[in-house]
């Protein structure tokens, strides 16, 4: 114990004898793991984010298919195609939904229509009502900022068409939902289907809401059975789609680091063992006075240890800071796509452990080894050679 | 006492070094015998290249011979494992190379205390011990400079103090007045004497005058082509 | 001078030798691995290194609380307003996140077609990457203005 701490000792000694280059290698550890552990940490706390709501997404979506894309589904047809009757099926809608590109905003605002449910969900106000003098909208909280709405004020939205709709903001959804409702527009049936220029009698899809989610194969079978173009989207695939996206994406970054992983150790290789003489001339300094090859690799160890232990650790408090106090700037375009409608990142912290060793692993191990063969190298060399 | 004085304290017998450069295969030490006793100050002479610091290092345990013993405070450690012979050389003998061998950027002291990291670093006792060391050979106010700062007579006696820190029977000097000027070198051999009578046997090469000349002296060999011989007149 | 020095600072030793030797956890009367006499000078203190990487590291380790603690409470703040969420989505009726305002395919990605022989853009590959870095094209209308 005590020999460890003389070790460790010596090992501070050393690394301030050379402080500029061990500050830069662990700058560069820093940053690697800084940048990588951005990455994890959006990628899990979106996975997170999502996976919290996902027992209130709809457990079947049924869509149409008309040469391959998605096409409208008739409103009328819907008992036809779902078996309302059967015992796994709680209830079941033809859903109006879709996408209007507001000019003003640059983007698309998600529309969607008919009577939903919202208690619970607005910060402020209530949901719409058909057949109001005025058409009402709730508006996710993105829209409410860009537009300076509050329950009470008014919205004019182009339709589908250009003519402009004026609608009555009459609620807005809590902030905590941005990231799922933020560029949300809820209208009545109507107002949405001109806004998107929907036909009567036709909506987007199908959602179906299952009493006992396990039986979603079942009722899909019943369904395609019956309605000989559908295309059953079941919950499962949600799930994949959508992690498969972030995994995706932080996949895609990660493997640009990959190359920068190994530029970090090429440079610690080279800095390390390259640099030889006076290194070299040390350890031989070390070995002459008395010195076993163990003494000199065990202040090596520490050495190295301290340098990429450190800057990991700096690295991972910075990925943390980056992604939950600085809303991941830099990252989120990279990981999102194009967006002109950011939802305020308020994410949760989910940390993967696995990730987490596999970062270290992946950082520390080679650092350590790549600095520790060199001197081991040295430090095995006859005393004699080494201070010649 | 003076029987313990008269025992030996580092000894080689029949001891040879040949290794090969390139292919020529060079006979650096051939066939030397030899034994400094305790409170013995035994002076190797010969010109460069003649072996001498070759010896030197198969005596101190730093090289391994190709043939023959070395005895270092009785035992032999042609056979040790590498960490014993170590820890055996660490505790008893101290070694001065010619280079000195201090540490850049790292003050007197460390460099003093140095071989005591292993063993769990400087406690009271060896702090106070290397600060009375560098007290003795005027270094005291020294004790914080970083080495590469200091005169060569400094840091000749500093690495003087380093292979006394730990006390050892066995003094090892490879040139130890080569590069300092005339005051510096009576001085290290001042010390050099106060060691041999504080009862360690040392051995130094040198083949300066100053040293080799000196009466406290008590035994000078002359090295040539890797053999002793016993000094001219 | 030094010596001097040394002597008149040597309560203060003495009470860092304690400290640290308290820090390593060491009881009374065990020496810690470093001891300082009175001599020991300002500029070499075996300890002050080991101390200031001890520091360091407390340091880290209290960021580290601090992250842990935002954590918590970043946790906290969520599983109050979860109720909130699901019932925004169960009322939406969709559960993807609106991290992207751009088409179809990238805001709602589960509602679109995963299996579909062909996919409802143009360049589906092409909207990850280059998405991030060049955004759309300016809507035709504005062009023509």
């Amino acid at each position: 114990m005590r020999r460890q701490w003389a070790l460790l000792e010596h090992a501070l000694g050393s690394l301030r004898r050379r402080a500029w280059r061990h500050v830069a290698l662990a700058v560069a550890v820093a940053l690697v793991v800084g940048v990588y552990g951005s990455a994890l940490l959006l990628a899990d706390a979106l996975r997170g984010e999502w996976r919290s709501t996902l027992a209130s997404v709809p457990d079947l979506v049924v869509q149409r298919l008309e040469g391959g894309r998605p096409a409208l589904v008739e409103v009328a047809a819907l008992a036809e195609v779902v078996p309302l009757d059967a015992p796994g099926v709680r209830s079941a809608e033809a859903r109006v939904w879709g996408y209007l590109f507001v000019e003003a905003l640059g983007a698309n605002v998600t529309v969607v229509g008919g009577e939903r449910p919202l208690d619970g969900a607005l910060a402020a106000g209530r949901a719409p009502r058909a057949g109001a003098e005025r058409p009402e909208c709730v508006v996710g909280v993105a829209l409410a900022d860009h537009f300076a709405v509050r329950p009470g004020d008014r919205l004019a939205v182009p339709d589908a068409r250009g003519e402009l709709v004026l609608l009555e903001v009459v609620g807005v959804f809590v902030a905590a939902s941005a990231l799922q409702t933020a560029d949300v527009l809820v209208t009545d049936d109507a107002t949405a289907r001109r806004l998107l220029a929907l036909p009567e009698g036709r909506a987007t899809d199908y959602a179906v809401t299952l009493s006992r989610p396990e039986e979603a194969p079942v009722i899909a079978g019943q369904v395609r059975a019956r309605m000989s173009d559908a295309r059953v989207i079941e919950r499962d695939a949600l799930v994949r789609t959508y992690e498969l996206t972030f995994d995706g994406r932080s996949g895609l970054l990660s493997a640009l680091l990959v190359p920068c992983l190994a530029v970090l150790l090429l440079l610690v290789w080279e800095r390390l063992s390259g640099l030889g003489e006076a290194e070299r001339r040390e350890i031989g300094v070390l070995k002459a006075v008395g010195w076993e090859t163990r003494d000199v690799l065990t202040a090596r160890l520490w050495e190295s240890a301290i340098v990429a232990v450190g800057g990991a650790w700096v690295g991972a408090l910075a990925a943390y800071a980056h992604v939950f106090w600085l809303d991941a700037v830099g990252l989120r375009g990279a990981l999102f796509g194009w967006s002109a409608l950011h939802p305020p990142l308020e994410l949760t912290p989910v940390i993967d452990p696995t990730a987490a060793w596999t970062l270290l692993g992946v950082v520390v191990v080679p650092f350590v080894g790549a600095s520790i063969v060199p001197a081991w190298r040295a430090a095995s060399i006859d005393v004699d050679e080494a201070i010649r | 006492m003076t029987e313990r004085a008269s025992a030996e304290a580092i000894g080689a017998t029949d001891v040879a070094k040949r290794y090969f450069d390139g292919a020529t295969r060079v006979h650096a030490v051939e066939g030397v015998s030899l034994s400094v006793a305790r409170g013995e100050l035994v002076v190797v002479q010969g010109t460069s290249g003649s072996g001498k610091t070759t010896l030197l290092g198969l005596l101190g345990g730093l090289i391994a011979p190709t043939r023959g013993d070395v005895r270092i405070a009785g035992k032999s450690t042609v056979h040790m494992r590498d960490h014993h012979r170590t820890r055996w050389r660490r505790a008893h003998v101290g070694f001065v190379f010619q280079e000195l061998q201090l540490i850049r950027r790292m003050s007197l002291l460390e460099n003093v205390l140095l071989p005591l990291v292993p063993s769990g670093g400087a406690r009271m006792t060896h702090v106070e011990r290397a600060e009375r060391l560098l007290e003795r050979f005027g270094l005291a106010e020294k004790r914080d400079v970083g080495v590469e700062r200091l005169s060569g007579g400094e840091r000749q006696r500093g690495a003087l103090a380093r292979a006394l820190v730990l006390e050892p029977e066995v003094l090892l000097l490879d040139e130890p007045t080569a590069h300092v000027d005339a005051e510096n070198a009576a001085r290290v051999v001042d010390l050099l004497a106060e060691e041999k009578a504080a009862g360690r046997a040392i051995l130094a090469t040198t083949h300066d005058p100053r040293l080799a000349d000196d009466p406290r002296v008590d035994r000078a060999v002359v090295m040539e082509a890797g053999q002793l011989r016993a000094p001219d007149a | 001078m030094p010596r001097g020095g040394g002597l008149a600072t040597a309560p203060h030793r003495n009470l860092t030798k304690q400290l640290l030797g308290r820090g390593l956890g060491l009881g009374p009367g065990v020496a810690p691995p470093f001891c300082y006499t009175r001599e020991v000078s300002r500029s070499f203190q075996p300890g002050r290194r080991l101390r200031a990487f001890i520091a360091a590291i407390g340091a880290l380790a209290l960021l580290s609380a601090g992250v842990v603690a935002d954590a918590a409470t970043r946790r906290g703040v969520a599983a109050a307003a979860l109720d909130a969420r699901r019932a925004a989505v169960r009322g939406v009726g969709l559960g993807d996140l609106a991290l992207s305002s751009s088409a179809r395919w990238i805001r709602h990605p589960t509602q679109a077609e995963p299996g579909a022989p062909f996919q409802d853009l143009p360049s589906t590959f092409d909207v990850d990457p280059a998405g991030a870095v060049v955004g759309p094209p300016a809507p035709r209308a504005r062009r023509e203005r």
